[in-house]
């Protein structure tokens, strides 16, 4: 063995495992070669022969059919196969101009309103959006495992009862998709659910969602063939569940197809991953749930009809369809990456061309009795402007028209300074606080779905104002609002009404409701013993604007009922989470 | 004679050709064509083919499975 000789090559064309035990195959025929080694993630081959005198041209050979090309590895970026295998400068001005198709549409969209709100790519992800990435998924490679699963099932179906008829026979593939899709809505709750279990924090589920916007990114990539050293950083399944399932589909019948389908929920494939993560952050067992049954059913078209669409789908047409939803994928994942940082609390505005109002450039806020002014709508997940530019130790009187405010836009958080504010649907919400630091102060809803980039930006003191001298950073509305003061006009003042109640992983919120007696202050003790995440990390009661942010431990939750009747403490979202009968 | 099989797995042209491949290796089979995107396989080989065999053959390979169909 120790007189073999070591060729170092380079072969282009390898895209999978596959390829690698092919030309493993291949190339141990030619005589001399005793061992060769295969990565076709980077082409390196290493072949180990013993003849001296092997030549390029005789290894190339015997795959040079197959649409395989070969170089010394010393020559791989000189080789004129170097150049051809990558793509042309055509293709990237193809790819380029693809860019700013999909960038334009968007605008132009945006413009006319034309973008309805379950598709927009500013709301997060929307199930709208899940179902294209589905179906865009179904394209490419890594669901085709998936079919081929399929095709099996089906073909022993039909071996196992030679006379069926047409609709017969459709069967195992009605059976496989069907469990397909329950297993994905199953299992992608299920995630959501650990998700919640584990409960991340905002800056948890802003990292999660990094992390699954990447691995979109190198996904999108990948189809463009832009970045080939990429491919390493796919996740992969270990090899034996692969297997284990892979077995199953020797099993017959309807219950073998649909646990078959079920089963496609572990292979191994990017988008389904991506979003497995993405569902992981979500930590809701209804949103998992959701998602991945619009990405199931996203991918139902290419699986229920596969000859028709592989076929349709080859010819220029589907590279610019692919191209085309690659280049979707990859600017979905940039917006995301973008939500995830708001999350963390750090503010760098990668998609910054969403924002619609960026083009006015914000002005400094003008100061009226000592106070720097600025007004903010919201409309829906959308705040008008989103950028103001304040001064350093001046006391900011934020006002906010929240009329027109959906879901969790209705409350506002500044992580920077520990404000979270439930905006009143009527009328004008104010928040003051003082900005201590230059710097950016980042604010969005407390799930992060509202306009990117949205920031008071902290210029020093230009010296026209004096410095407050206040240091408090909160805002005085929400102490005002947690300490209702007795009040002697609705009823005689009487020692506050004192519950208490836990939040836990065992109970929930337990308990849930309580009778209170109008008129007297009530004061809730919630012992939080889990961390919420989302919206739930806000509670709120509409009826009085009060915003308590849930943190483990202790807190206090007072409020003065007026009316007799029913009121709800709910999430930023309007999910209710207690109930108080005010007798 | 012809038979026509299914194997679950194939997703690229390397699998086609890899899998063309290992099938003509197996004793009595004289052409063996696979269409990679459905995995329908069709092999022209002698009486003497034993089937088990070549499935077997397919699936050491460890990343296809085989379906005899009938």
């Amino acid at each position: 063995m120790s007189n073999l000789k070591k060729i170092q090559l380079k072969i282009y064309g390898t895209h999978c495992a596959s390829c690698e035990v092919l030309i493993e195959r291949r190339l141990k025929k030619i005589p001399g070669v005793e061992k060769v080694d295969v990565h076709y993630s980077t082409g390196k081959t290493e072949v180990f022969s013993s003849r001296g005198d092997i030549s390029l041209k005789e290894l190339g050979m015997p795959i040079k059919d197959d649409g395989y090309s070969i170089t010394r590895w010393e020559d791989r970026y000189s080789s004129p196969d170097a150049i051809k295998n990558e793509n042309s400068t055509e293709d990237y001005i193809q790819i380029g101009v693809m860019f700013l198709f999909v960038m334009a549409l968007y605008l132009i969209l945006q413009q006319f309103n034309l973008l309805p709100e379950g598709l927009g790519i500013t709301n997060n992800m929307s199930y709208g959006f899940v179902f294209l990435i589905g179906l865009v998924a179904a394209t490419s490679t890594c669901l085709a495992v998936a079919g081929g699963l399929l095709l099996t099932a089906a073909a022993k179906y039909s071996e196992m009862y030679p006379n069926l008829t047409g609709y017969q026979k459709f069967k195992p593939t009605l059976y496989f998709n069907v469990g397909r899709v329950a297993s994905y809505t199953f299992f992608g709750g299920l995630i959501g659910a650990l998700g919640s279990v584990i409960s991340l924090s905002s800056r948890g589920t802003g990292i999660l969602s990094i992390i699954a916007s990447f691995v979109m990114i190198i996904l999108g990539f990948q189809m463009l063939n832009l970045f080939p050293w990429m491919k390493r950083f796919q996740p992969r399944m270990p090899k034996f569940i692969v297997h284990k399932i892979h077995d199953l589909s020797g099993e017959d019948g309807k219950a073998g197809a649909f646990t078959l389908g079920g089963l496609t929920f572990f292979l191994p494939c990017g988008f389904t991953q991506a979003l497995q993560l993405y569902v992981l952050a979500k930590g809701s067992f209804s949103v998992g749930a959701l998602t991945m049954l619009a990405f199931s059913l996203g991918t139902l078209p290419m699986l229920l009809s596969l000859g028709a669409i592989s076929s349709f789908a080859k010819g220029s047409f589907q590279k610019q369809f692919l191209r085309f939803s690659a280049v979707l994928v990859i600017l979905l994942g940039f917006w995301n990456i973008n939500n995830g940082l708001v999350l963390t609390g750090i503010n760098i505005s990668l998609a910054s061309f969403t924002s619609n109002t960026s083009s006015t450039a914000a002005q400094v806020a003008p100061i009226v009795d000592g106070k720097q002014v600025v007004e903010m709508k919201v409309d829906g997940y959308s705040y008008s402007p989103p950028q103001f530019t304040i001064q350093q130790g001046v006391p900011v009187d934020w006002k906010i028209d929240a009329s027109n405010a959906a879901g969790c836009a209705q409350v506002i958080t500044v992580p920077t300074i520990g404000i979270t504010k439930y905006l009143a649907p009527q009328g004008i919400t104010t928040i003051t606080f003082t900005p201590k630091d230059t710097g950016t102060i980042p604010f969005s809803c407390t799930m992060g779905m509202t306009t990117r980039g949205a920031a008071f930006t902290v210029i020093p003191n230009t010296g026209n104002v004096p410095v407050s001298v206040s240091t408090d950073n909160k805002s005085d509305e929400i102490l005002a609002g947690l300490s209702s003061a007795c009040d002697p006009k609705i009823a005689s003042c009487v020692p506050n009404q004192r519950f208490s109640m836990e939040i836990s992983r065992e109970r929930g919120f337990y308990p849930k409701s309580f009778t209170v007696k109008k008129g007297v202050p009530v004061e809730i003790t919630i012992d939080d013993q889990v961390p919420l995440g989302g919206c739930m990390s806000v509670m709120v009661i509409p009826q009085y604007q009060i915003t308590l942010p849930l943190q483990i431990g202790t807190n206090k939750l007072v409020f003065t009922p007026t009316e007799v009747g029913t009121i709800y403490a709910t999430c930023s979202m309007g999910i209710k989470m207690i109930q108080f009968n005010v007798i | 004679m012809k038979t026509t099989i299914t194997i679950s797995g194939t997703h690229c042209n390397a699998c086609r050709l890899l899998i063309e491949d290992m099938c003509r290796d197996v004793k009595n089979v004289q052409s063996c064509n696979v269409n990679f995107q459905t995995g329908e396989t069709v092999i022209e080989h002698d009486e003497n083919l034993d089937l088990q065999v070549l499935k077997n053959e397919i699936e050491s390979s460890g990343n296809y499975v085989v379906a005899l169909n009938r």
